[in-house]
């Protein structure tokens, strides 16, 4: 099928189900940006500030390393999961996470001075709240992970959680 | 679960993919996840590569989204269109060419009576007026041996 020329180009960036010629698929290489969250990949166990357990955490690397998977099992019986990866297009990172209960986060950000840094905001009671998620690689191969919540449109942010990530022997 | 949850579930399974000229395409897993608020897709190509997506309702827009991550490292977003015929779901999203134009793309699921379901891709530079199709396939449910 004849395509015009843009349609070809955009088509063969796509995915492998839009390909539109029966010429071989050649993908484009991940981007290096794909790459910054590599630190989170791993099978962890997270404890909270003061040491008590919070829950497990398995990160995988998806679809070639195009993106990471995020598997949670929370001390409290709940869990949750995420996906992530580096949208070119938008320069940004994207997070959608759905929580066993059916919450839904959608978050967006970038690596800033070796922070990976998402943010989102959503209405909840007539408000709004805005997420800010940071996660610091620490030099002993730990991760932090820091969860803020400000519903005063980021003049004041209090921690909804603190996890101190520790990998699994 | 509301309804509202249940508007892919046609799409959960194994399948096998094949293009509407014959040749297989690629092997697709569409699971629940976490009691049913999303769904995973795991798609791989027999060229080899493979992709993720997740449907997911979210509550905030009150509409299915969609979230696509491929081994190229290409991100793509689209939100159901309400009201499709023939029992089919559609999603579409805009892709920015990076030159100020966007490009329309929609993802059409239409489950056929005989069990299987037809996936049609389409794109549109003109805002929709015309589209071209730029992918089309039957999914066949891939039956487990006992």
């Amino acid at each position: 099928m004849k395509m015009p020329q843009s349609l070809n180009l955009v088509g063969a960036l796509i995915s492998m189900t839009a390909s539109l010629c029966a010429q071989p698929t050649t993908l484009p290489s991940l981007p290096p940006e794909s790459r910054q969250f590599d630190f989170w990949i791993g099978e962890w166990a997270v404890t909270t500030p003061d040491g008590k357990p919070a829950g497990t955490n398995r990160i995988e690397a998806i679809a070639g390393g195009a993106g990471l998977l995020e598997n949670w099992a929370d001390a409290d019986g709940s869990s949750g999961k995420s996906l992530n990866a580096y949208n070119a297009a938008k320069k940004q990172w994207q997070q959608t996470w759905v929580g066993s209960n059916g919450g839904i986060l959608e978050l967006s950000g970038t690596l800033v001075n070796g922070h990976m840094v998402l943010t989102g905001e959503h209405a909840a009671g007539g408000r709004r709240v805005m997420e800010r998620i940071t996660w610091t690689p620490n030099p002993d191969g730990t991760v932090r992970q820091h969860w803020e919540q400000s519903t005063d449109g980021g003049n004041t942010w209090q921690t909804a959680f603190d996890g101190h990530y520790r990998k699994k022997k | 679960m509301p309804p509202e949850l249940h508007v892919l579930d046609f799409w959960v399974g194994e399948w096998e993919v094949f293009l509407v000229t014959g040749p297989k395409d690629g092997d697709n897993r569409i699971a629940k996840l976490l009691g049913g608020f999303a769904l995973q897709e795991s798609w791989t190509g027999t060229d080899g590569h493979e992709g993720k997506s997740w449907f997911y309702f979210y509550r905030p827009e009150k509409r299915w989204k969609q979230i696509w991550v491929t081994d190229g490292g290409f991100v793509k977003e689209k939100a159901l269109v309400e009201g499709q015929a023939e029992g089919g779901v559609r999603f579409r999203g805009e892709i920015p060419l990076g030159d100020g134009r966007e490009l329309l793309d929609q993802t059409t699921l239409t489950p056929l009576p005989d069990g299987r379901v037809r996936q049609v891709i389409e794109q549109s530079l003109d805002g929709g007026v015309t589209w071209q199709t730029g992918y089309d396939a039957y999914y066949v449910r891939r039956v487990k041996k006992p």
